[in-house]
Parts: structure tokens; sequence; C-alpha cells
């Protein structure tokens, strides 16, 4: 059977407790060691690895940057156009008169030959019409239509005169729908 | 460190000892781990700004690549639309032609500078006279918003006398600088809106104008032109 001897001078003994927690303290130690190792070494590969990625984009952006600068005429060509574009609707969003007009076209088209425009003044906001209607047909159609359409917000008349002379005289005040 | 160890107990000596390795690797997971993950945190923020420009700039080259045709034809289309200078010389010569189309009478044509630029825009006011029938007149006033350089009809004056519609017409009509410079080459490029195509569609329907190009005379060149 065999015998445990314990050949230490009795100083250098350390008690049971210790002992065990040197054990776990060594234990820790390598187990330490080795995880340090494996952490360090896939830092190290990750490192290795974006730093081939990073350079294989930048390779690819530089590729790109060439190829883009190479088609500099078309991009100047879009900037110019999408500017345009841009000025064009801002222009086309401006209030103008040739929607009252059209507006007030119809009314206008259906009068016969003898009635006449005394005088109309169109603004991108309103309009005034003067007109002399000859014939009572000519008069109620003009009424009939403004009283039918929803093309102005508003339309006023204004002034309302018969002459035996030159017929009825309407004068109207349209607002801009 | 040996002799300084020595002096020690027994028990505080290996306490140490063992102890040491587990405080080293510590130590050293702090500075690597500092290190390591701010160089990974780094490399993977450059990765991801590399691949954003990347995307930006193949983006880029598509578009480039496909609407170089439109942006050709379009974009000379719409710089006759809106000039770089006053286009009031060619707007006379389109009403000129808009009124001989349709058979009235245009005078009395004026030019003057418009309000302050607005947006960039410049503007100009022409002022003329038309006389014809009524008809005549409205569909030459319809025409109007049809013709490049783009004009806006802004006042109108009619009286009407004797079968003839004689209206005095103020217009406007502008133009801006072209863009001066070229945004940087990873500035992204986008298409043209559905809003912006319905824009170029209405510009590429516009009358254009007519340029005549004039050639040098043809015949024998004069040896000496000062001379007798």
């Amino acid at each position: 059977m065999p015998v445990k001897l314990n050949l230490l001078p009795p100083e250098l003994a350390v008690s049971k407790n210790l002992s065990q927690l040197l054990k776990a303290l060594r234990a820790m130690g390598v187990i330490g060691v080795a995880a340090f190792l494996a952490f360090g070494i896939g830092i190290g590969v990750f490192i290795i690895f974006s730093t081939v990625s990073l350079n294989g984009i930048n390779a690819s952006i530089t590729r790109l940057k060439a190829q883009v600068s190479s088609q500099q005429k078309s991009e100047q060509l879009i900037i110019l156009l999408k500017d345009r574009i841009a000025k064009t609707a801002s222009v086309q969003s401006m209030p103008g008169s040739l929607v009252n007009l059209q507006a007030i076209e119809p009314f206008l088209l259906g009068l016969s030959g003898s009635s006449y425009i005394n005088q109309m003044s169109v603004g991108p906001e309103s309009l005034t019409l003067s007109v002399n209607l000859k014939t009572n047909t000519d008069l109620s159609t003009f009424i009939k239509s403004c009283q039918g359409s929803d093309v102005f917000k508003s339309v006023n008349l204004t002034s309302f005169n018969l002459s035996p002379a030159t017929g009825y005289s309407v004068e109207i005040t349209a607002l801009k729908k | 460190m040996n002799k300084l160890l020595k002096n020690l107990p027994e028990s505080t000596r290996q306490t140490i000892v063992a102890a040491f390795p587990l405080f080293l690797v510590i130590i050293f997971f702090i500075f690597v781990g500092k290190y390591g993950i701010s160089k990974v945190t780094d490399l993977r923020s450059q990765i991801k700004t590399a691949q954003n420009s990347e995307t930006i700039l193949t983006q880029k080259l598509n578009i480039l690549q496909t609407i170089s045709s439109t942006a050709e034809s379009g974009a000379r289309a719409a710089s006759l639309a809106v000039p770089a200078t006053n286009p009031s010389l060619i707007v006379v010569s389109q009403l000129r032609n808009l009124a001989t189309g349709n058979g009235v009478i245009i005078s009395a044509i004026k030019s003057t500078m418009g309000a302050a630029s607005v947006a960039g825009l410049n503007q100009a006011i022409i002022s003329f006279t038309v006389n014809g029938t009524r008809e005549q007149i409205f569909k030459f006033l319809s025409s109007i918003d049809k013709i490049a350089p783009i004009s806006l009809v802004d006042k109108i004056r009619m009286t009407e006398g004797g079968g003839v519609l004689q209206a005095d017409i103020g217009i406007k009509t502008f133009w801006a600088d072209f863009p001066k410079t070229i945004p940087p080459v990873t500035t992204p490029i986008s298409d043209l809106t559905p809003a912006e195509k319905e824009t170029l569609t209405k510009i590429l329907g516009l009358i254009q104008p007519n340029f005549t190009e004039v050639t040098a005379a043809q015949g024998e060149v004069n040896p000496n032109p000062f001379g007798q």
C-alpha cells in the first residue's frame, strides 16, 4: 500500500483551504491564458479579413469613380435637365390670366355676330367683362351661361343697362376659383 | 524580485505566484481588448461607409448609363424652354409665327425688364397688340403657353368693334443662369421623378423656335478688298 510522504519542511507547508484556493487560481490562470489567446487570434483574424475586404471595396470604389467620371457629360446634362425642369415647374405654378380667359371663352363664343365685347380686362385673379348684347336670345344665353357655370368662384353682375340704340349692356366681375 | 518574495511568508508567496498569471492575463485582456475592439469598430465603420459609397456609385453609374439618351434631348429642349439669357427676341419671333399661323395682326411689340429675380428666375415683360376675329384672338392667346421659351400671359385687355377684336396683351417670359457646378462624384443622383417626367413631357411638346444658320456667301474671294 503506497504511503504518502511529505518531505517539505513544516514552515513551507500551507493550509488545506489556501491550497485549494491556489489550485483554483492556477486553473483560472491557465483558462485565462487560453481565453486570451483565443480572443487575440479571433480579433487578429477579424482585423485581417476586414482589412482585405475594405481594400477590395476601396478598389471597387476607385474603379467606379473612374467610370462615373467618364460619364461626366451625362451627369452635367442630368443636372441641367433637373434644374430646368424645376424652373419650368416653378413658372407653371405661377398664376396666369390664360385660365380665366379660357374659362370665359365659351360664354363669348356662343354669342351671335351682332353682340360684341365692349371691354374685357383679364388678370391672374379676376376678370371684368363689359359686353353689348343686341338680342334677347344673346342676353338669356349669356345670363344662363353665367348661372350654370362653376368655373369661377363668384360672378357679380355689376351693371345692367338697356339702350334702344345699342341693346343690353352687361358688366360682370368674376373671381378665379 | 526573488529576494523580495523569499522574505515573504510561504502562503503569501505561493498566492502571489499562483495569482500572477491570472493578473497578467486580465491586464492583457484590458489592453488588447481596448485596442482590438476600437480597431474592429473602426474597420466596421470604414467598411460600412465604403459599402455605402460603392452602392451610391453603382446606382449613379446605372442611372447615368440609362438616362443619358433621354437627358441629351431633354436638356436641349429644357434649355430652350428656360434659357440662360433674356429670350425676348426669340419669344417675339415665336409670337410673330403664332400670329401668322392664327391669322391675327400683331403690332406695338415692346419688351421691358420684369420684377427682380425670384428663386433664380429672371423675368422680361413683352407687351403687344393683336387684331383679329374673336375666335382667332382666343386661339392665338391659348397657343402662347405652348411655345418655348416658356411664357406666361399676365394681362389681357380687349375691345371689340366692327367684327374686329383688339387685344392689348402683356406676357412674362423667363430665363435663369445654368448650374455652374456639379456635386462631388460620391453624391447620389436620382432618376427623374414622375412629376419631373410629366413636366419634361410638357417641355418636349412645346413649339420649339426655328434657328436659321447663316452660311458664308459663296463666290470668288476678293484678294484686295480695300483696293480700287
